[in-house]
Parts: structure tokens; C-alpha cells; sequence
């Protein structure tokens, strides 16, 4: 349906009679006539006025058409969807009020605009108000109808939270509240329509038959237009700054439009350790640096001094002390034998110089939550019998690494890795130099294999002299497996697979025992098998330690924590650092017209903070504007009037000739 | 019969002038001067005492009866038609059942033809000051239809014939020759009383026939026009409402003008509109015809 968005406009339409005097008023020469001779003429001015009646039809006809699409330009004609136009009875208007509690509105006053607005629209007692927000404990809903009171009361209690919230779930909600509900309704949503929260919801409120508003909150004199004036600590990071000390460094973003002085301190220990000052560019970043003692704290919080339109980001917090050492365990047939025993001596040697001893270490643990890598030396059909193998599958599943050594009960071990399911190939025999004079060499690595990157140079070298004289000759081993080293005649000397969540088993063709190879008394010994179980970590802190959003449950049962809050925890020896998103400090909002299309507003209205419902006329930047229509008309037929009225300059018109 | 608008959708002027002719000149004419002369006309009883040098003896030897060849007698009268072909004489008016080229093209074929029957020899002068016709006057049908076909061929365009060639027109006129112009009119009095200057001369008698279009002295019906002018490069605006009685007033004084000096050239002067029928042309030709 047509409706117009300045109907008073079309009084302009009284003005009709305008053309039609001015038709009869204005006389045109538009006939030239040829004539055998002007002797007898006189020139006369063609008199503009005294025309009874309008001779040119056409003209004048186009010419009151060319008006009236004047007149509706002006009115701002609008094509309505009718849609949202669906049948309701006379019962009771129902309101829902939804609430965006993102953190991101306890920034530019927003949650106060939110409170403000809200109490104002529960003092009409006209209509049954609900209320749908997300607090800390999900999705919230209160009826249309409960009592104004309560819904202070609950308003009261509620207040932006830092967990992440799916926004489209309020309109899911919302549907299933409304769907078969057939009254006067109207949704009302209070936020700042941050970018981030709403650029990927979709609804559709017209199908409701509910009419849409937006109240803008915390956008301040910018309304619908990108926010300024908030400065954000984006990162913080401890790592090693040499002997006794940490070194902390922290990024800073400023969202503002003019370059900002501020000042970052870091606390430790419930004191200012050290303060700097930067100049941050305009919709730039900037980088500060601490230092503090390694080992006196725990933990330290960088902070921006200062308020600014957004507060909640101004502190980080985060660990400053070295992580606890990552755990590695044996599993081992419980009688060991001297190869065994062996074997498993040169692997704790291994995990022993692994890392840095202060920042990246590990250390044998006896509980299996706890441990990262798996050491099975001599694997066999005992691992089977010993649950061995559950627990081998256990870990992989959770993400751990594994490393196996086969026994000397080859058949026993391929058998146990078959039917298990961990590492399917056919083992054909072990190839051994006893009787040869060479022993079997590790083919030169190839450019594309991961390790070709560590071993280079001399530590290349040093890895193909490595001697193997005894090691299982292994074929058909499935495609998802990798082989990351070969003889010189193409064999496999080791297998890994990898598992989807992160778990990796690397087994080896050979035992780690003299008579096998001399690999353990090699330089390459440490590397290789730390590249292999990819047992290599980040120097940095973070690195071992978790990064969780806010609003994650941490651990299971009556000990889980719920990290509600960006800050650090600490769960079993694990170190828990909660953080908020990132996006929920950006300035950016989505445009009314954007949001108003992915909501299906066909009777949309936008509010100002300060305005009320009544105060409004209906928004139609969901509604198809016909003005463009007009105006090609009124274009078109200001073209063809021209056309028409002008001087002919083409052909002279001569009194039509009847002549044969 | 006579209607210039039925007239004038016929192509052939010798069939238009024919049609005219019969049509409206049936006992008005007198007979033709038979004699002798050179084109036979018909047979008719000898007469008794007649010269035997009338008998036809081939007739005689088949029918044994004797009759009498009769001829036309030449008259030795001249009919030469002028014919304006400036282009104002293209000028029809919005309800006008012709040009008045078209009107003036077909009066001189009557005229021709009225002329021819009665066995005198017809001429054309005409056209504009780039396209000169000249016809000298010849008797018989075949040479009137020749003329008949290249005055036909004619279309109004440019300027009034000019002075040289008038000049040259009064030098070749044969004695005896009755002149009948067909023009507008419009280039001045002063103009056609230099160029009528053989019409004092007793050996010619001299018919202007003013051919003008309804529009012509009453001006168009329209509320404002740009009038351009059809010989010329001139243009002017004006509300024919506005000028209507000063232009008919001038026009008028123009015309009375005009007859009184073509009158004093010696010349006789007939107004005709391109609405009238031929007749009251063809009356005024044949008075004059009668006369001669």
C-alpha cells in the first residue's frame, strides 16, 4: 500500500490550478507559417494573457501531470509491506522490551540510557510490558503482563555481563512467545548496536505482526554513526627477560579519532611497579614495555590510567610467574627388562633436557590428566593385557602425544597396534647387519619434510651418521600415516599419526638401545625425537597456560568454577586466564537501514534516546521509497512538455497542400 | 463541375482543360472560322457555285456524291500564357483546395486549350528567376499538348522571373497575341507597369488574372503565428487576431493600386481566389477572346 511520509504535501495538490492558468496565461509561438509576403504584415508582441480557455489539451494535460508528480515527490510516497499489517483483535498491546547486556553497553552510558528509557516506557499502564535480556544464567524471560514492580526489581539486578551471548537467541524467544499470540504488539530493543553483536542476526519480527523499535543507547550525540573516545588494553604478555627478570608488554588501541596521551602502569603485588606514557595515533596501536622480578609475583595487572568512554577494558590482567612444568609418564610392562630399563633411561634423559628448566620444562608425573606425553618403550602384546592400550587411546584422544618403541616380541606387538586400531602396517621382518659390514643410514631428508628445517648443516650430518643396524622392516602401513624417516633404501625407520583433536603417535622402527642404533649417543638424539613428539614450546607464559572467554565452566562436577569474569584462575595446577572478546570493544555500530533489513522491520521506528514511542512518525527505511519513481516521471514528462512546447526550429510548417 | 479542389486532383492538364472546357463552354462559343488553311477539319455537302478545288475527288470516285473538304482557318491569332512559378505562388492556405500555382497551372490549360480549338497557336512564358520557360507560340493539338506537358512539369520555386528576362519577353512577342498573365501579384505595382509595357501596343491585348489564396486577404485563424517569408529571408511574429483589419485594409488599397495601373498599362485586370471555380475565369478570357 502507498502511504506518505509528508502527507500534508499533498495540499501542495490544491495548487493544481496553478498550470492550468498559467496554460491559458502563457502563449507560445509554436508555429512558424510561411507566407508569400510580409509587406502587408506588422509585428506585434504576442500578448501573455486573455486566453478563455486552454487550446492545447495535450499540453496542458501533461503539464498537470508533471505537477502532480511534483506534488508526491514532495509528500515522500513509500510503498508499505504489508506484512506486518497482520489481522489482531482489540486485546491488550503486548511490549516486549529486549535488552542487549553485552559488556560492550556498560561503555558511553549506555546502560544508564537503557534504565532511563525502560522506566519511562513501563509508566504506560496501557499495555502489558515483558522484558527478554541475557544475564549470567542464559536467556531470560518475563511474561508480558508481570507486574511493573517486578520488572523494576529484576531491571535492578540486571547489568551487563562479559559472557559472549548469541543475540539472534532473543528473537528465537521472541518467536515462540508471539507465534500464535494475536494482539497489538510491539518489540522494543534496547542497545548500542555494536557491530559485533549484531551483524550476523537474523529475524524476522514482521512475521510476528509486530511492529519494531530501536532505541539506540550509548551513542550519544553520534547516533547511528561509529563511537569514539575508548581506549582498550587489546594484549598482555609475560616472557622471559633474561636471568631473574620477566618482561611484560602490552598492546593498547585507541579508537579514537584524534591521537591520545595516556599513561599504562603495571601492578604486582598490590603495588605500582612501573608507569610509562605513550602517545597513541588516532584508530591506531601502540606497544609499552615492563619489566619486573622473575619469581616475586604471580601475577601482574597492566592498566590504563584515566577514564575513558568504555572503562571495563582498561585492565588486564595476567601470569607473570614461570608455568607449572609439563607432565610426561612411562608406561612399561611391569617387569622390565634390561633393554626395557635401558631404553628408559635414555627417554628420561630426554624429557629431563627438554625446555628451558625455568619456563619450559616438564617432569614425570604419576597422574594421567596431567601428563602431555606418553613414553612406552618396548610395546608389545602386554600393553594389551596391562590396559596399556585404553589408556594409550585415552590420552591420544584428549590431545596428548605418545611415543612407542617396539619389543622384541615383534609379532605380538603388530598384532596389539592392529587390533587396536592405533597403527595398522604389515611387518615383514627386521632387517639387521650383523653379517654385513655397513650399517643401515638415514636417507637424506627431503625438502618438504618438516624435520629438513631442524637438521641442517652440521646437525644434518650428524643425523646421517647415525648408525641403525637393527630396525623392523615394516610395508603396507596405511596412507593416513606419515613416515617422517627412511633408510637409504626407501624403508620406513618411523611412523606417526595424527589424531584430530591434537594427538599424535610416533613409533619407532627401532629400538633406543646401543645394539640397535647409536642415535642416543648422538647430538641429533634430543632433536629428533623432540621433533618428532613435537615436544618443542613457546617460550612465552600464556603459552602453557589457558585462555578461556568469559562465562566458561572450568573443570568438572562439584569442583567446576565458573569464570564469569575476564581475570586469572587457577584450577588443579592448571593457570586460567579469562579474557572478554576483543569485539566487544569496538566503537563500530551496525546501521539502522542494515539492521532494520536482517530483523524484517517493515514497521520500524528508530528512537532517540530522548524520545518517547508517541513522539515518533513510522520509520521507513524498511519501506520501499516510490519517490525515485516520481521523480523519473516528473523528469521524463518535464522532457516531453519541453519537447512539446518548445519553438519548433525543425522543418517550416506550410498550410497542408492539397495539390495532386 | 468546375470545383478547383475536384479539379485539381487530376494529373493531365489536357484532360482537365478538355473536361473545363466541355463542361462549361457548351453554345457560349462561337464556330470556328473554317476556310482555308492548312489543318483539314471536316467534309460537307458541295454546295452548288462553290470552287471545285473544295471537292474531294478520291470521295467522289468511290460514292459518286460530292462533298466538300473544309479546313480550319488559321487565325493568326497568338495566345501567350505567362505563368508565375515564384515560389509564393506555392502558398495554399490551411483550407484551401489548392495552391495557387496549381490554380493559375490550371486556368492557362483551359486557356490553352480554348484557344487551340479555335485555331489559335498558343505560347508559354513562365517559371522563376532560375527557371525560365519559353514556348513560342505554335498552332495544332500536338504541339498544345507538348506545351500543356512542360507546363505540368513545372513547380513554384525561388524569386519572381527577373527584368532581363521580361526585357527579352517584350522584344519576342508576335503581333497579334492576346497575353494573359497569371500571377499573385505581390512584387509591386511599379514592377508589372514596366513589364507590361506591350500592352499599350494596339497588336496586343494583355489579361492579368490576380490569383490570391483566402489567407492572402484575410490572414490565417490563429493565435499567433511566425510568419516567414516564402521569397525571402524574412520573419516576423505577430497575432493575425491583433493585425487582421490593418492587413486586409492594406492589402485592399494594394490591390485597387494595382488594377489601376495595370488598367493604365492598358492591360485588363481580373481578381480570382484559389476557392472560386474556373468559370468565372474562363468567362473573362472567353469575353476577351470574343473581342479579338
Amino acid at each position: 500500500m502507498i502511504e506518505f511520509g509528508q502527507p500534508l504535501a499533498l495540499f501542495g495538490g490544491l495548487a493544481l490550478s496553478l498550470p492550468i492558468l498559467a496554460h491559458m496565461a502563457y502563449r507560445r509561438i509554436t508555429e512558424k507559417r510561411l507566407f508569400p509576403s510580409l509587406r502587408f504584415l506588422s509585428p506585434t508582441t504576442i500578448p501573455r494573457s486573455g486566453r478563455k480557455r486552454p487550446s492545447d489539451w495535450p499540453l496542458l494535460l501533461l503539464r498537470l501531470l508533471l505537477f502532480t508528480a511534483i506534488v508526491l515527490i514532495l509528500a515522500d510516497p513509500y510503498l508499505t509491506n504489508s506484512q506486518g499489517d497482520a489481522p489482531v483483535s482489540a486485546s491488550r498491546e503486548q511490549r516486549m522490551h529486549l535488552i542487549d547486556t553485552s559488556i560492550s553497553m556498560s561503555g558511553w552510558g549506555a546502560w544508564e540510557e537503557v534504565r532511563e528509557n525502560l522506566l519511562e516506557q513501563w509508566s504506560d499502564e496501557s499495555v502489558d510490558h515483558g522484558m527478554l535480556a541475557f544475564d549470567t544464567g542464559g536467556l531470560k524471560l518475563w511474561n508480558p503482563g508481570i507486574p511493573v514492580d517486578e520488572l523494576r526489581a529484576a531491571l535492578n539486578e540486571l547489568k551487563p555481563i562479559y559472557s559472549p551471548y548469541e543475540t539472534g537467541a532473543l528473537f528465537t524467544r521472541l518467536s515462540k512467545l508471539w507465534r500464535d499470540i494475536q494482539v497489538p504488539k510491539k518489540v522494543l530493543i534496547y542497545s548500542d548496536f555494536q557491530s559485533s553483536d549484531w551483524q550476523d542476526v537474523q529475524a524476522d519480527v514482521g512475521a510476528l505482526g509486530a511492529e519494531l523499535f530501536l532505541v539506540p543507547t550509548g551513542h550519544r550525540e553520534q547516533l547511528w554513526k561509529t563511537r569514539s573516545g575508548n581506549r582498550a588494553l587489546v594484549d598482555a604478555r609475560a616472557v622471559p627477560a633474561g636471568l631473574g627478570k620477566v618482561g611484560v608488554w602490552a598492546v593498547v588501541r585507541n579508537w579514537d579519532f584524534n591521537a591520545t596521551p595516556v599513561q599504562l602502569s603495571i601492578f604486582a603485588g598490590g603495588i605500582e611497579r612501573e608507569r610509562v606514557e605513550m602517545l597513541l595515533p588516532a584508530q591506531g596501536t601502540e606497544q609499552a614495555h615492563f619489566t619486573l622480578p622473575a619469581g616475586d609475583f604471580a601475577s601482574a595487572i597492566v592498566r590504563i590510567d584515566g577514564e575513558d568512554a568504555c572503562s571495563w577494558d582498561n585492565n588486564r590482567s595476567l601470569w607473570v610467574m614461570p608455568p607449572p612444568a609439563r607432565g610426561f609418564a612411562f608406561l612399561n610392562h611391569e617387569q622390565l627388562n634390561i633393554s626395557d630399563l635401558a631404553e628408559k633411561e635414555f627417554l628420561q634423559a630426554v624429557m629431563d633436557s627438554v625446555g628451558d628448566g625455568v619456563w619450559n620444562r616438564w617432569s614425570e608425573r604419576s597422574d594421567s590428566d596431567e601428563v602431555e606425553c606418553l613414553l612406552i618403550p618396548g610395546f608389545s602384546d602386554w600393553a594389551q593385557d596391562d590396559g596399556v592400550v585404553e589408556e594409550l587411546k585415552n590420552h591420544l584422544e584428549r590431545g596428548g602425544v605418545a611415543l612407542l618403541t617396539p619389543a622384541e616380541s615383534y609379532v605380538g606387538m603388530n598384532q596389539t597396534l592392529r587390533e587396536s586400531k592405533l597403527l595398522d602396517f604389515t611387518f615383514n621382518r627386521v632387517a639387521q647387519t650383523e653379517f654385513r659390514m655397513d650399517p643401515y643410514r638415514i636417507k637424506v631428508l627431503a625438502e618438504e619434510n618438516p624435520l629438513s628445517a631442524v637438521f641442517s648443516g652440521d646437525s644434518a650430518r650428524d643425523l646421517y651418521l647415525t648408525k641403525v643396524r637393527k630396525f623392523l622392516f615394516l610395508r603396507d602401513w596405511e596412507d593416513q600415516l606419515d613416515a617422517p624417516l627412511f633408510d637409504r633404501e626407501g624403508r620406513p625407520l618411523a611412523l606417526v599419526r595424527n589424531f584430530p583433536n591434537g594427538g599424535k603417535l610416533v613409533f619407532l622402527c627401532f629400538r633406543l638401545l646401543p645394539e640397535w642404533t647409536d642415535l642416543p649417543t648422538r647430538n641429533s638424539f634430543l632433536p629428533l625425537l623432540v621433533e618428532l613428539c613435537g615436544l618443542s614450546g613457546d617460550a612465552g607464559l600464556e603459552e602453557n597456560d589457558d585462555i578461556l572467554a568469559p562465562g566458561t565452566l572450568i573443570g568438572d562436577g562439584d569442583d567446576a568454577i565458573l569464570a564469569k569474569d575476564p581475570g586469572l584462575y587457577r584450577y588443579a595446577e592448571k593457570r586460567i586466564s579469562v579474557h572478554a572478546p576483543l569485539s566487544e570493544s569496538l566503537p563500530e555500530v551496525i546501521s539502522k537501514e542494515e539492521l532494520m533489513e536482517a530483523l524484517n522491520g517493515s514497521r520500524g521506528v528508530s528512537l532517540s534516546p530522548d524520545l518517547s514511542l508517541s513522539g515518533l512518525g513510522p520509520d521507513h527505511s524498511r519501506d520501499q521509497p516510490l519517490w525515485m519513481w516520481f521523480a523519473l516521471a516528473a523528469g521524463v514528462l518535464l522532457i516531453v512538455e519541453n519537447m512539446i512546447s518548445a519553438p519548433r526550429s525543425g522543418p517550416l510548417l506550410s498550410a497542408p497542400s492539397r495539390d495532386a | 463541375m468546375l470545383d478547383p479542389a475536384r479539379l485539381s486532383r487530376i494529373d493531365d492538364l489536357s484532360l482537365l482543360a478538355r473536361l473545363v472546357v466541355r463542361g462549361s463552354r457548351s453554345g457560349m462559343h462561337r464556330s470556328i472560322r473554317q476556310g482555308r488553311g492548312n489543318e483539314f477539319f471536316q467534309y460537307r455537302s458541295y454546295e452548288p457555285g462553290e470552287d471545285l478545288k473544295n471537292v474531294d475527288w478520291r470521295v467522289f470516285a468511290k460514292r459518286d456524291e460530292l462533298v466538300a473538304k473544309t479546313y480550319q482557318e488559321d487565325t493568326n491569332v497568338n495566345l501567350l500564357l505567362v505563368l508565375d512559378g515564384s515560389a509564393s505562388m506555392a502558398f495554399s492556405g490551411t483550407d484551401s483546395p489548392c495552391s495557387k500555382f496549381r490554380y493559375a497551372q490550371m486556368l492557362a490549360a483551359c486557356f490553352g486549350y480554348l484557344a487551340q480549338r479555335q485555331g489559335d497557336r498558343v505560347g508559354l512564358f513562365g517559371g522563376s528567376e532560375d527557371s525560365v520557360e519559353w514556348i513560342r507560340p505554335q498552332g495544332g493539338r500536338a504541339a498544345l499538348n507538348r506545351l500543356l506537358v512542360q507546363m505540368g512539369s513545372m513547380k513554384p520555386a525561388g524569386r519572381d522571373i527577373g527584368r532581363a528576362s521580361w526585357e527579352r519577353f517584350n522584344a519576342v512577342i508576335p503581333h497579334e497575341s492576346i497575353v494573359v498573365v497569371l500571377s499573385d501579384f505581390l512584387d509591386g505595382e511599379e514592377e508589372w507597369a514596366d513589364r507590361l509595357r506591350f500592352a499599350k501596343s494596339r497588336r496586343y491585348e494583355c489579361l492579368c488574372l490576380q490569383t490570391l489564396d483566402r489567407e492572402e486577404l484575410v490572414l490565417p485563424d490563429s493565435d499567433a503565428l511566425r510568419f516567414v517569408e516564402m521569397e525571402g529571408d524574412g520573419e516576423l511574429s505577430a497575432s493575425p487576431e491583433l493585425i487582421r483589419f490593418d492587413y486586409s485594409a492594406k492589402m485592399n488599397n494594394y490591390q485597387e493600386s494595382l488594377q489601376k495601373t495595370i488598367i493604365q498599362a492598358g492591360a485588363e485586370f481580373e481578381f480570382l481566389q484559389t476557392d472560386l471555380d474556373l468559370g468565372h475565369a474562363l468567362r473573362s478570357f472567353l469575353g476577351m477572346r470574343v473581342h479579338s
